[in-house]
């Protein structure tokens, strides 16, 4: 594991200052933030919860694929992916990614990698409550 | 021979359950274990998924062991 990475999965409620604490840095002029919310809605439908589950140990170990690729792609100096397993309820946070670097286009860049290529790989899925039923959402392929 | 599968997210609902020992023909590749799945499948929705080998992304061509465990992935959505 490297030291410039935070990699978790964890039934415990995500903490944004965690995440920016790891990433901050005297060297860094910028930390880029992504924060996943629960929305109410899914496709004109109103969302009571959504409940997420994964293979947690392949899970880390994809989210620490991508860590490790941001680092090798952008130039940037940490990051933090923390993603969030159980039920989760309306504007609960499913996911932090935190991304610091000297100036702020690497930061902004590699945080939009790292969303992006964890909704594409990471073995997480979400099944969707609604007040007459539930659906797992299928995003990728 | 004889295989864990681990079932995660819509194939815990199809299948009913998180684990099964599947007796498979032998030798079988990670293409040829995904055909057996599609035609052993419970239900008649279709199945769309990815395998897994040693919590890793495996290719068509990877050959399974004996004992091993295999974990099918299906669509991901986190995040």
């Amino acid at each position: 594991m490297n030291n410039n990475t935070s990699i978790i999965v964890t039934s415990e409620k995500l903490n944004l200052q965690t995440c920016y604490d790891f990433v901050k840095d005297p060297s860094c002029g910028g930390i880029a933030l992504f924060v996943g919310t629960v929305r109410n809605h899914s496709y004109q439908k109103e969302v009571t919860l959504l409940n997420f589950s994964s293979y947690s140990s392949m899970a880390v170990k994809e989210m620490t694929k991508i860590a490790e690729q941001a680092i090798a792609s952008f130039d940037i100096y940490k990051i933090a992916i923390h993603h969030a397993t159980g039920d989760l309820q309306i504007g609960d946070i499913p996911v932090i990614i935190a991304v610091s670097s000297a100036h702020r286009g690497a930061a902004f860049k590699a945080c939009e990698y790292a969303i992006d290529t964890l909704k594409e790989t990471v073995p997480i899925w979400k099944k969707e409550h609604f007040i007459d039923g539930q659906v797992w959402v299928n995003t990728h392929p | 021979m004889k295989i864990k599968v681990l079932f995660f997210g819509i194939f815990t609902d199809i299948f009913g359950k998180t684990t099964i020992e599947l007796e498979v023909p032998s030798p079988i590749n990670v293409v040829e274990l995904k055909a057996f799945i599609i035609k052993n499948n419970p239900k008649s929705t279709a199945l769309h998924f990815a395998v897994a080998l040693g919590e890793t992304y495996a290719d068509d061509n990877a050959r399974i062991h004996e004992q091993q465990v295999v974990a099918l992935i299906p669509p991901v959505s986190g995040g």
